[in-house]
């Protein structure tokens, strides 16, 4: 199964990479699934400069990716170097969290059933998804096509303007078991998404037990796992779960880094958001919208005399952006390259000047966008409910804690997807044929917030009574984790990893 | 927190138990099933149907889509029947002349190559009512025999009528079509009244929440509503989530399939004529053959996802009356001169000089020039 050969080297050459870039957790799991998040967002950085700039054939033809083969090793042997210039400790060898716990959080009866039922539905979704052959119209066009054009490296104008629109992750991604192997099994594309799940929860699972908060972990598990549609999505080939995930990840640690105000979680946060760029024709939309946030929170601590802006830190959203659009600017030239932006800038044009027929529909649209969309159709589950209570809930909390800045992440997405719903394309709204899928990109993250707002809730009241009414202790909180109160803040350090 | 526990616990059984005994209900309570006579069936078919009275029972000769009302009422069918070909059963309900589109969840399987007893409950079906025909939907190309029909008749009044159609909606199992990857089906408590599910569960959670908050309060003297926040997520999610698994798990296809060319030609779950050209097509075509791909002219499904299942193979969309085609998205040209091969799916003709050699039916083939 060529796929293997996807799975352990762009899982290497992402452990690699976080090694050099000082972004590893020091939890093994939680490196691991950043390490294939990490490693694909590489080769889908790179891949399209190599192939589109320096024009450099990357397909098939070039005998079982001799020319991949580089790119892909490159982090390897880079971090090997550093390694052995400093043989005592590994670069980027982080220290272990000293805050990990057990994998399985108590209570026992609440948390149980709660794994059992991530590991059902995810085996579930494995199954089904691996079973499944591409049957829907865009996938065959184009998410599941673009892999076959990679393959093939045949980059008429047409296949460019493919590669356009899949954007570079979903394009060079499934594609590297086959041109290392030099045979094509469409289920690579299935294979991809379903180990972006695994490896976002994971992700979720482990950075919990590894930041001393398992509960958190398995709840945004629990969370992201009972969304309808984003778990038949993970079983399709298209690419909406993908980009959704992508965010997720981003916001994952954006909540961390709420807690710990450690600037290698911010970076972590900004390259995954940064990867997530590399999605579809509007991942750099999406993902610009919760980087906004991060910014301009930068921004405001600096102008009230806090901690420098992280430049360094932008540098990781910045670069795979600016990667991937530098290969699409030259695949398909710069008018073709953002489609979307083109699109909103048409379509935002169409509204301003339009009458009251488009009036009208877009009345019709938010209608059907908050009814349907966010609320009763079940696509998002109880998602946007539980949303709207735990910020109703929560409120005094969340205003004065480390979930605002993930908190307003959440919304401008959200309000990202109720524009493009409501404004640019009313009609897809109206008759439902896209809403539900692009509101994914905002449910799968406000699953992790969600998560995370309840679980610090009931940690806060746990702490503020740490003896119950009957006398019994109660556990002890996490003192980072207390979310009724804002946390220390590090000033003008940079993290404490070597 | 013990006690708590304990008092969790012994409500999960409870309701396990509840939850058991509702399911169960209606399989103890199952009616049985009247037998329909096929020579007087027959008799009353819309003669556009191709339909034959033999010995083994009704004969239907099914050529791409066929739709078959049947002339009485019904709230659940049972057929024995078999097929000769890959044929998809569809079943649905007709209320008037108008034939009325399938509706969601959309209501299908692949039919048994042997006898075998298919028994459907009509009331999971989009618009049913008492006054409602059965309408059944084949798709392929073969002949479908049904060796006999046994129909329940519906019962109870008006009101008992829709209760029942209410119900079985409700639990109506979710099923793959092509609009699934848009949205699910929506999610009613009552379809009828127009209740949503959603706003059950969410009147539940709130309702678990200001009870939470306030037995907390009373225990403990002081308000904890993350902890009362925590218990109502945990409900709702829980309810949504059973309720979840219960719809989706009939669709999700778990069985691991390790050959990926059994899961092209099994897989296509609502198309399985077509995968089982693919298959054929894989199979027979060489890697570096010149394909193309046919159907019928406004058959644009067909021919991308035949190109794509035979990738990297060169392929090429076919239209009628062209000399110049070109494939998926428009990537790459052939002309038919060009073609070794042709790959058509219940296309009307062929080009000039191409003969099937190897067929799944016969409008679902491989042909080669002569």
């Amino acid at each position: 199964m060529s796929f293997v050969i996807t799975l352990l080297a762009l899982g290497a050459a992402g452990l690699a990479l976080l090694r050099v870039l000082r972004l590893g957790t020091g939890h093994r799991a939680t490196d691991l699934a950043l390490a294939w998040l990490v490693g694909t967002g590489w080769l889908a950085a790179i891949a399209p400069v190599v192939r589109f700039v320096l024009r450099v054939p990357l397909g098939r033809a070039t005998l079982a990716g001799i020319v991949l083969a580089p790119i892909v090793l490159a982090p390897i042997v880079l971090w090997a170097a550093l390694s052995w210039k400093r043989p005592r400790r590994g670069v980027g060898d982080a220290v272990p969290e000293s805050k990990a716990t057990g994998w399985l959080p108590r209570p026992r009866w609440v948390f149980v059933p709660v794994a059992l039922y991530v590991a059902l539905v995810t085996l579930g979704v494995l199954l089904h998804g691996a079973n499944t052959p591409t049957q829907t119209d865009d996938a065959v066009r184009v998410r599941a096509f673009a892999p076959m054009l990679a393959f093939a490296d045949e980059w008429t104008p047409e296949a460019r303007a493919v590669f356009s629109m899949a954007g570079p992750l979903p394009t060079f991604v499934p594609a590297v078991g086959w041109i290392a192997t030099g045979t094509l099994d469409q289920f690579h594309v299935n294979y991809a998404i379903l180990t972006e799940l695994v490896a976002l929860l994971v992700l979720l699972v482990g950075l919990g037990v590894a930041r001393g908060s398992p509960e958190r972990g398995w709840a945004s598990a629990l969370g992201i796992l009972s969304i309808p549609l984003f778990l038949y999505h993970c079983t399709s080939t298209y690419s909406d779960a993908v980009l959704a995930m992508r965010v997720a990840g981003g916001i994952a640690f954006a909540l961390e880094y709420g807690r710990t105000r450690d600037r290698a979680d911010l970076s972590r946060t900004l390259l995954l958001l940064g990867l997530a760029a590399l999605v579809k024709r509007e991942g750099e939309l999406v993902a610009a919208a919760p980087v906004a946030v991060l910014l301009a929170q930068a921004i405001r601590e600096r102008w009230r005399g806090g901690a420098a802006i992280p430049w360094g830190a932008t540098a990781f959203f910045a670069a795979p952006v600016a990667l991937g659009a530098a290969g699409k600017i030259a695949a398909v030239g710069i008018a073709g390259a953002f489609p979307m932006v083109e699109l909103v800038v048409r379509q935002a044009a169409v509204a301003v000047g339009a009458g009251d027929g488009q009036s009208a529909s877009s009345r019709e649209a938010a209608a059907v966008f908050l009814d349907s969309g966010l609320f009763r159709s079940g696509n998002q589950g109880a998602i946007f409910w539980l949303f709207a209570g735990a910020v109703v809930v929560r409120a005094r909390a969340v205003a004065r804690g480390p979930l605002l800045v993930p908190l307003l992440a959440v919304a401008a997405l959200l309000a990202e997807v109720a524009v493009s719903s409501i404004v640019l394309v009313p009609e897809f709204t109206i008759d439902q044929s896209t809403v539900h899928r692009a509101l994914l990109v905002a449910s799968v993250p406000a699953a992790i917030w969600i998560a995370a707002a309840v679980v610090d809730g009931v940690r806060a009241e746990a702490a503020a009574a740490p003896i119950d009414a009957a006398g019994r202790a109660q556990p002890k909180p996490d003192g980072r984790g207390n979310a009724a109160r804002p946390p220390r803040r590090r000033r003008g350090r940079r993290a404490s990893r070597p | 927190m013990t006690r708590l526990a304990d008092r969790a616990a012994v409500l999960s059984r409870v309701l396990a138990a509840l939850v058991l005994a509702v399911l169960a209900r209606p399989a103890l309570a199952a009616p049985a099933l009247q037998p329909v006579p096929l020579d007087r069936l027959r008799d009353r078919l819309d003669p556009s149907v191709r339909s034959t009275l033999t010995p083994e029972g009704l004969a239907f000769e099914v050529s791409g889509p066929t739709r078959v009302q049947l002339p009485f009422v019904a709230e659940e069918l049972e057929l024995v029947v078999e097929a000769d070909a890959p044929i998809l059963l569809i079943w649905a309900v007709q209320v008037g002349a108008e034939p009325t589109p399938w509706g969601r969840p959309w209501r299908y399987q692949t039919l048994p190559r042997r006898s075998t007893a298919i028994r459907f409950d009509l009331k999971t079906v989009a618009g049913w009512t008492p006054s409602a025909h059965p309408a059944l939907g084949f798709d392929g190309e073969g002949r479908v025999l049904v060796r006999s029909i046994r129909a329940l008749a519906p019962r109870g009044d008006v009101s008992q009528a829709r209760e029942a159609y209410d119900r079985a909606r409700f639990w109506a199992p979710e099923s793959v079509g092509p609009v699934l990857i848009n949205s699910v089906t929506p999610m009613s408590w009552c379809e009828t009244c127009g209740t949503w599910l959603a706003d059950v569960v969410a009147l539940v959670a709130l309702v678990t929440f200001g009870a939470v908050l306030a037995g907390l309060r009373l225990r403990r003297a002081r308000w904890r509503p993350g902890t009362a926040l925590a218990a109502a997520a945990l409900v709702a999610l829980a309810l949504w989530n059973g309720y979840t698994l219960v719809r989706f798990a009939p669709m999700a296809n778990v069985r691991p399939t390790p050959d990926a060319e059994e899961r092209i030609r099994t897989n296509y779950y609502y198309l399985q004529e077509f995968g089982a050209l693919a298959a054929l097509a894989r199979a027979t075509i060489g890697p570096q053959e010149r394909v193309g791909a046919i159907s019928s002219p406004r058959g644009w499904f067909a021919p991308q996802t035949l190109c794509f299942d035979l990738a990297p193979r060169r392929c090429v969309i076919v239209r009628q009356g062209e000399q110049v085609h070109t494939g998926i998205a428009d990537v790459g040209k052939l002309r038919t001169s060009d073609l070794d091969v042709i790959v058509s799916y219940r296309a009307s003709e062929l080009p000039p000089g191409f003969v099937p050699v190897a067929t799944v039916g016969p409008r679902a083939f491989v042909a080669r020039r002569r």
